[in-house]
């Protein structure tokens, strides 16, 4: 089965307890929106999922395989919040280590072709953002874990960021979470709200409404 | 993954690899001085090299933890990252012992 599966996640941080009985699971094929409010604890649920943070317990499945930490398959590719490549490294360096298969289709993006030998501090705030997110989903890893992906992108980027996610939506599945929330409802074929610690299927916008996540 | 290893290597680790280097020529220099029939001197390269190691691993901890995701993503644990390097320290470190071992039982 392919398919990316966690359940029963419990997280706090000091007393503060962020996830409680959570489950989530995203099948290749699928793009899974998390929505959340800040705090609710949407990222803490992806960089579990991928093995940067230890929860208190929980039950991670990739393709059926019980793991520990997701990147260990490498099966599952994270793009953080943050930059997260070193500055000083060039693209075509970047290229060549970070995708094997999806190499040829990499280097026909625009961005990619003509800052192929730049450093990667040299691009624009949002370049770097649009780069970085391009290698993690043109990666060989199966399912991509977005965090706030759309952070730092012009309109026009969005719109191309979008366009390759739904590229590889057919051999890959992603988990994405942002506050721009109309863009995640528009990409995601499923939503999921995170809430005082639990997950709740969101199946009509109005239930995010009646969540508290948007206001009336 | 041992491409990515030598990336690592060459474009993270240049000043941790010189440190280790330096400390282990230092430390077959030590033998070339006294001779090598003294324990003190073992015991003394023990320490030498766990301090060095540890140095690195909290060098790299303090000042490039934003790099865990980097290396994540590439499919590599510190614990893997480090045992290598680890690894290849003291493969070198015992050519050098050896090949200074051998030019003192020749000369």
């Amino acid at each position: 089965m392919q398919e990316l599966y966690i359940d029963s996640v419990h997280h706090r941080f000091g007393d503060r307890e962020v996830l409680s009985s959570v489950f989530l699971n995203c099948k290749v094929g699928e793009i899974v929106g998390v929505l959340g409010r800040n705090g609710s604890g949407k990222s803490t649920l992806l960089k579990i999922i991928f093995g940067e943070l230890r929860p208190r317990f929980m039950h991670l499945k990739v393709d059926g395989t019980v793991v520990n930490k997701g990147y260990l398959t490498r099966e599952v590719a994270y793009l953080p919040q943050a930059y997260f490549i070193p500055y000083y490294l060039k693209i075509d360096q970047l290229i060549a280590l970070f995708s094997n298969r999806y190499r040829e289709q990499l280097l026909e993006i625009n961005v990619v072709r003509s800052n192929l030998t730049e450093k990667l501090g040299n691009l624009s705030g949002g370049s770097r953002r649009f780069v970085e997110a391009l290698l993690i989903i043109y990666s060989d890893a199966k399912y991509v874990l977005l965090d706030e992906p759309f952070s730092q992108m012009a309109p026009m980027m969005v719109d191309d960021l979008k366009a390759h996610i739904r590229k590889f939506s057919v051999e890959k599945g992603f988990v994405i979470t942002d506050h721009y929330y109309r863009e995640i409802l528009d990409i995601s074929s499923r939503i999921v709200l995170i809430h005082n610690g639990c997950n709740y299927a969101i199946n009509h916008n109005d239930d995010l409404i009646v969540h508290g996540y948007l206001p009336d | 993954m041992i491409k990515k290893l030598r990336f690592i290597y060459i474009h993270h680790f240049k000043l941790m690899a010189c440190l280790n280097l330096s400390l282990s020529i230092y430390l077959t220099y030590l033998f070339t001085f006294k001779g090598f029939n003294h324990i003190d001197l073992y015991e003394i390269v023990i320490a030498f090299k766990l301090i060095g190691h540890g140095l690195t691993l909290l060098i790299e901890k303090l000042f490039f933890s934003g790099r865990s995701f980097y290396y994540r993503n590439l499919g590599l644990s510190y614990t893997r990252i480090f045992t290598v390097f680890y690894g290849l320290d003291g493969i070198v470190f015992c050519l050098l012992f050896y090949l200074n071992y051998l030019c003192r039982s020749f000369i």
